[in-house]
């Protein structure tokens, strides 16, 4: 499945119960937006890890790499390139 | 003495020292007295008085301690709403309080119509900026924010005293729907005193605060520090908690205070227990209880000069009811402590006479910070107000030392994170579809949340059942950290012979 796709499918199922419709683009705020709370971060988190295989650093737990599918996708591809 | 008063006599004797900081925003003493003041002036203008009710749905920021403290120099008593709750429970609140006034923002009511539909005693609703496709009941006021900028601050303190309410602090009850718990401008100052006199906060001191204001052991954050002219530094973000430690380093706070979850998530994912922490001179936990693993762990890794403290309280007692002396935190692992500077905390056997060491009771609290009662809850105030002092519902025992062990709650109530969540509300919502035939929520062990909310559902056609579905109605009527987790699908609910849910039984059969 395409990378975009299976970040935004977690989402979805995860915070949004199978409704994808308050996930406007894939640039808006999952915080901001009330789509994530701090312990869906930490979900989120466990996802990558487990899910994806990433292994992340507490230091880039921020929203510059988490709080939109936009900067989801970027954070892993950097982390897998 | 008041709420506001407190305000008032830092303002006057440190208006240049900061009193908020938040992000890049710094607002000293002399800032926010004067805008409390004119948002005051603003009410009394719009016909607020003495006695009335004014909702406040603002997430922690300067603009919320203004209004607050606004609210309370123009003679009326604050409902701070939790932005995380979604409009119908605004609503609900907004009707029982009786609230004349609404202040808040675009940001936090989006929805602003669906808020204040159906809210006979809503006179007017304030913001910071309108929403020209808002259409709101006809003969409700809609102000902006900035029309208060433009007035000169109201002088002096006005006329509430000691015996007016002060807040109005909505948290779950045993009934499924939230109970406000009424809370005079005494009890507020009353407890302020109290926790002010065993963490001995003074001007220099500053807290990075991550607990919401409308929460009681965030308002006591707020109170403490405006009391001795220190600083609340707020970083609403700790969904990034690596980032709520830059924010205490760099704003060289003193003091952090949180939930277990808080410590849970700093402990599992931050360098929090790592950091030299050159400012930092005490941390405070409260809002359920613990694991004395995480205690111990904190209290290890962490230098001794910084004093771990460990309380207990409940909003019905304003915020604070005991404390563990940092000292003796290693000899006291699992303890709440002892009853604070000016509070009787006891445990008591049903007869109302008090329990010998070691021996199970229950948790009584008395003292100047006890609430007044629920809110228009007359019956409901009568099971836990007595004439001996506030029953807390919480079972206990004390050790020969008079140091108190919780052992169990009477009440169904999930603490999942800092929220206290009624399982009974969060079956109420999963009854609502017909698809479900019976529902029983339980808190069950996690190791972030301290307890995480499970359902168990009977459906009414197995084969058919979408779980997605039930969970989506949820999302539509709760705030999300009252949502359950897991649903189990089940085909029956274990039960007693009269009827009753063995909850004990769900609990021990996800362990």
């Amino acid at each position: 499945m395409e990378l975009r796709q299976q970040i935004r499918g977690f989402v979805v199922e995860n915070f949004l119960f199978g409704d994808g419709a308050p996930l406007k683009d894939d640039q808006m705020s999952l915080l901001d937006n009330g789509i994530m709370d701090s312990v869906g971060v930490m979900e989120l988190v466990a996802f990558l890890e487990g899910d994806l295989g990433l292994g992340i650093d507490d230091q880039e737990l921020v929203p510059e790499n988490l709080d939109s599918i936009d900067n989801l996708v970027g954070f892993v591809t950097r982390k897998r390139g | 003495m008041t709420v506001h008063g407190m305000l008032l006599e830092t303002a006057a004797r440190r208006p240049d020292a900061v009193a908020l900081t938040h992000g890049e925003r710094h607002a000293t003493y002399g800032n926010v007295a004067a805008e409390a003041g004119r948002i005051a002036r603003f009410l009394r203008e719009r016909g607020v008085r003495r006695g009335d009710r004014v909702a406040v749905l603002v997430e922690n920021s300067p603009e919320y301690v203004a209004a607050f403290f606004g609210v309370l120099q123009a003679g009326a008593c604050c409902v701070a709403l939790n932005h995380a709750n979604k409009e119908e429970t605004h609503r609900a609140l907004l009707r029982d309080s009786g609230a004349v006034a609404l202040w808040t923002r675009a940001r936090e009511a989006r929805a602003l119509p669906e808020i204040v539909d159906g809210c006979p005693d809503l006179r007017f609703a304030v913001v910071d900026r309108a929403n020209p496709g808002w259409r709101l009941p006809a003969g409700l006021g809609l102000h902006r924010a900035d029309e208060a900028a433009a007035l000169a601050p109201l002088d002096g303190a006005g006329e509430a005293g000691p015996d007016d309410l002060a807040a109005i602090l909505y948290t779950s009850g045993s009934t499924g729907t939230p109970r406000g718990v009424t809370l005079t401008h005494g009890n507020l100052v009353a407890n302020t005193g109290q926790i002010l006199a065993y963490l001995k906060l003074g001007p220099e001191d500053s807290v990075c605060c991550v607990l919401p204001f409308h929460y009681s052991f965030g308002n006591s954050l707020l109170l403490t520090h405006v009391s001795c002219g220190g600083r609340t530094v707020i970083d609403n973000r700790f969904a990034f908690p690596q980032q709520v430690l830059e924010t205490l380093a760099r704003e060289r706070c003193t003091g952090f205070s949180g939930v277990p979850s808080h410590y849970a998530i700093l402990c599992a994912r931050t360098d929090f227990l790592e950091r030299p922490h050159q400012d930092l001179r005490y941390i405070t936990q409260a809002g359920g209880a613990m694991a004395p693993d995480l205690v111990r762990r904190i209290r290890g890794a962490l230098p001794d000069r910084i004093a771990v403290y460990i309380m207990y309280g409940q909003t019905e007692a304003s915020a604070r009811l005991s404390w563990v002396p940092p000292e003796r935190l290693r000899e006291k692992f699992g303890s709440i402590g002892r009853g604070i500077p000016g509070v009787s905390l006891t445990v008591r056997r049903p007869d109302g006479s008090e329990c010998d060491a070691g021996e199970q009771g229950e948790i009584v609290a008395a003292g100047p910070n006890i609430m007044r009662g629920y809110w228009n809850a007359p019956q409901e105030t009568a099971e836990v107000l007595f004439p001996d002092g506030l029953h807390t519902g919480d079972l206990a025992y004390r050790d020969a030392d008079g140091f108190i062990f919780i052992v169990d709650r009477v009440k169904n109530m999930i603490k999942a994170g800092a929220n206290r969540v009624s399982s009974k509300e969060v079956e109420e919502t999963l009854l609502q579809r017909p698809e479900v035939v019976e529902a029983c929520v339980i808190g069950v062990p996690d190791a972030l949340l301290g307890e995480a909310i499970e359902a168990w559902i009977v459906p009414a056609d197995a084969a058919a059942f979408d779980e997605q579905a039930l969970l989506r109605h949820c999302a539509s009527k709760l705030a999300s950290f009252k949502i359950p987790r897991r649903l189990h699908p089940v085909e029956a609910l274990p039960k007693n012979s009269s009827g009753k849910v063995l909850k004990a039984e769900l609990r021990a059969s996800v362990r």
